[in-house]
């Protein structure tokens, strides 16, 4: 890595629109000195705004950009890499559109697509990496050639704010690497060696601690969607969680949960939503902050990673179909019609139908099913009924249509700018909320023995699920209503219960916290990930691939999951560029 | 398939690599270079005859030893995307019946096949006629009212002769841009799949008044 080159590259945006316009026309490029001329360089930007510039830049990097490493394969949803990696959902779309996603879903990782596809989100994640270590040495060379500049708290905030972001982009491609190189902004040899895994979560967790210590515990500026001493605590969790710390994570964990400012929303479709008054709502903790009609021409600054995951072409918005929920998953939300608590602990049979879950199949179902997935016949948020025609090859991705990153119809969250403009939109892509960090509260509660704590938890997450479900979406107002309400039973039968017998083996007890789970964050980017933390990702991954290929052709071709499937492999290109005196990077195994 | 070394999504039909390190398996450590896009030579032949009033010219050029990537395979053979592919796959590609076959199987679920290797690299040796003229420079006996006058028919790109299977081996430039700016020079070599030269035929008069 050419690290001068690079630098130059995050700070030269304007650069850019500079050179473009060299082309288009140099008439008085020159001599003109109201157009910016040439490279932002650091003592350019030497000033408050641009340390601020430059950390919006590393803020940025949360998802797709048009720039480095910019693809489907950089979406802050991770669809890709934690989804359709999973038994949650296939590609979807058809087979030779974003072919190179194809032997990702078949576990072909070795496949020349996948390397192309993972160049991308190391590329992405690493120039996030950059960006923060930009913005602190801007900062450091504006706070000691200008002292005054930049007020002290501020600056620890700007600090703690790049250093979080630097833990986040190294947890990124730890979760797919493991042994992965740590770049601080101190370094200058780019060639280094990869660390171990534990080594590296070690240093995640480090650079957290120093956030921890330098962040406001209320946003800077209150701009609600800055990360906070809260924010990098939470995340903490997350990572001990991830490293497998139980006894660390619980105690981080309780702690953000008993003095931290976070909250479930009153409702799910609170959770995912077009409306600006729900957006960055107490449930938040970290999300990209998708932004549409603020003047940029393109809709580059809205939900790019995720345009290409919204229903089909007889659908409102037209294109693309990929991200498609598995039958498994789909059957997977059925619950019992007595307990109302999920089908698949008490009947064996729970995943022996491949048949399409249609408004017309009055199975009893966790409402949460329809904020997650799009079925023929039931409202689609505010958009009508889901139909056939809105899938684009059902014989390949399957019957059903992704949702929860859709906006409402009534919420105005739409684009007006860009290319298929009815696909982009301002929806907030949910990186870490609190029913997730709840969730894995309950996993440490399981682990350490206090099951019904985490009995506790599970209940309070099904009980906010059993409020408000799909309604019939004709206006903004029956978007969602009470579970109750008996306009629902014309599409689907709601029912949803809690564990009202005290846990008492761990095993039940863990298998219920996972299940729910699966049901809470389908769809988010987080299943694959899960399922290798549990140790589990090869049994469970394995039995989906014997049901599923029988329903969906590709998977006919699918390789078993095996050990080395723990980790991707490390694209050889960034191998062949770590060649150096830092002794370069090692392949992962079985690669 | 058992006696080949180890390779992910090995199958019947599908594309076998080389075990270039020997190690048993093939995986990425096995790349090497495969070809140069540099000729290594380049000849061309001008000829001319002329007898009384008629003349004849040509121009011959001729390329040996260059290699061509022919990148066109993804899409024509591989079907990245939804594109048009080449109408013998379905009479040449591989089938338990048809094993010396000129493509692998046609098989969606094969991600491992359009993989780079040398199944893309062809030589791109050729030799062609560029330019021939025949002209007849018309006597002051016949059109005395102008003073010299010549007529003449001209082919050029009448003839290649070559190996390569692509449109054409001389692979005209196409536009390569980069963030580097003009990144032709990276791409020298690679067939990408530009308008191939076109065979003109002309007839043409030269005269003055």
């Amino acid at each position: 890595m050419n690290y001068a080159a690079r630098k130059r590259l995050i700070l030269g945006v304007a650069a850019l629109t500079v050179s473009a316009g060299a082309i288009a026309g140099c008439k008085n490029f020159l001599t003109d000195a109201s157009v910016p001329q040439g490279t932002l360089d650091a003592g350019t930007l030497a000033t408050k705004s641009g340390v601020e510039g430059t950390l919006m830049a590393a803020y940025r990097q949360l998802d797709f950009t048009t720039g480095v490493g910019g693809s489907w394969a950089s979406a802050a949803s991770n669809w890709i890499w934690g989804s359709v990696t999973s038994d949650d959902a296939y590609k979807g779309s058809e087979a030779t559109d974003q072919p190179n996603i194809d032997p990702v879903e078949q576990y072909q990782w070795s496949a020349p697509g996948v390397e192309s596809e993972l160049n991308d989100k190391w590329r992405a994640m690493y120039e996030g990496v950059v960006r923060s270590n930009a913005t602190i040495n801007l900062l450091k060379s504006v706070t000691s050639a200008k002292p005054g500049e930049i007020s002290v708290a501020d600056a620890r905030s700007i600090e703690g704010e790049a250093t979080f972001l630097r833990a986040h982009y190294h947890f990124e491609a730890w979760r797919l690497w493991g042994n992965i190189p740590y770049y601080r902004e101190t370094d200058t040899d780019f060639s280094k060696a990869n660390m171990t895994k534990a080594q590296a979560a070690t240093e995640i967790i480090k650079d957290l601690d120093a956030a921890i210590a330098l962040l406001p515990a209320s946003p800077r500026n209150g701009d609600k969607a800055r990360v906070t001493s809260w924010t990098a605590k939470a995340y903490k969790g997350r990572v001990q969680m991830s490293n497998a710390e139980f006894a660390n994570a619980l105690a981080t964990l309780r702690d953000v949960r008993n003095s931290g400012p976070y909250a479930l929303e009153s409702s799910f479709d609170k959770v995912w939503t077009g409306f600006s008054a729900f957006e960055n709502g107490r449930e938040t903790i970290l999300a990209y902050q998708a932004s549409a009609n603020d003047g940029e021409s393109n809709g580059n600054n809205a939900n790019y990673g995720d345009r290409l995951t919204f229903p089909h072409s007889g659908s409102p918005f037209g294109c693309c179909g990929f991200h498609q929920p598995s039958q498994n998953l789909v059957n997977f939300f059925a619950t019992d019609v007595t307990t109302g608590l999920p089908a698949s602990q008490t009947n064996v049979n729970w995943n022996a139908s491949s048949a399409n879950f249609t408004a017309a199949v009055k199975t009893p179902v966790d409402p949460r099913l329809d904020f997650t997935v799009g079925r023929d016949g039931v409202p689609y948020k505010d958009w009508g009924p889901h139909s056939p025609d809105w899938i684009r090859s059902p014989s390949y991705g399957g019957v059903y249509s992704n949702k929860k990153h859709v906006h409402e119809k009534a919420s105005g969250a739409v684009s007006l700018v860009g290319w298929n403009n009815t696909q982009l939109n301002s929806v907030n892509i949910h990186i870490f909320r609190y029913a997730d960090l709840l969730l894995m509260l309950a996993e440490a509660e399981v682990e350490a023995g206090t099951l019904e704590n985490a009995r506790a938890i599970v209940n309070q997450i099904r009980t906010r699920a059993g409020t408000l479900v799909q309604g019939p979406g004709t206006d903004a107002a029956t978007i969602a209503v009470p579970i109750t309400d008996p306009r629902t039973a014309a599409y689907a039968n709601y029912r949803i219960g809690t564990y009202t017998t005290p846990w008492t083996s761990q095993t039940v007890a863990r298998n219920a916290v996972r299940d729910e789970r699966r049901l809470e964050l389908a769809m988010e980017g987080q299943r694959f990930y899960d399922l290798r933390r549990w140790g589990i990702a090869e049994t469970v991954l394995n039995a989906y691939i014997t049901v599923e290929k029988t329903r969906r052709l590709q998977l006919g071709g699918a390789a078993a999951v095996a050990s080395r499937h723990a980790l991707f492999p490390i694209p050889t290109i960034q191998i062949q560029l770590s060649k150096g005196k830092g002794g370069g990077l090692t392949q992962n195994p079985g690669w | 398939m058992t006696a080949s070394p180890k390779q992910d999504g090995a199958a019947p039909g599908r594309i076998k690599f080389v075990d270039v390190n020997g190690d048993g398996q093939v995986t990425a450590a096995d790349r090497t270079i495969i070809g140069s896009p540099h000729p290594s030579f380049t000849s061309s032949f001008e000829l001319g005859y002329r007898r009384g009033n008629f003349d004849i010219s040509a121009s011959v050029f001729g390329s040996f030893g260059n290699k061509i990537f022919d990148a066109q395979k993804d899409f024509y053979v591989f079907r990245d995307f939804s594109t048009n592919v080449r109408k013998d796959l379905l009479e040449n590609s591989w089938t338990p019946t048809n094993l010396s076959a000129k493509y692998p199987i046609l098989d969606q679920n094969d991600t491992y096949s359009k993989a780079i290797s040398s199944y893309y690299v062809e030589d791109g040796s050729y030799v062609r006629l560029r330019n021939v003229q025949i002209g007849w420079n018309v006597p002051a006996s016949i059109a005395r009212w102008v003073s010299a006058s010549r007529v003449y028919v001209q082919a050029e790109n009448l003839f290649t002769i070559t190996g390569y299977s692509g449109l054409d081996p001389s692979l005209p430039n196409g536009n390569a841009f980069g963030a580097a700016g003009d990144v032709r020079d990276q791409f020298r070599g690679v067939d990408t799949g530009v308008y191939p030269s076109s065979r003109t035929f002309s007839i043409g008069i030269t005269t003055s008044f």
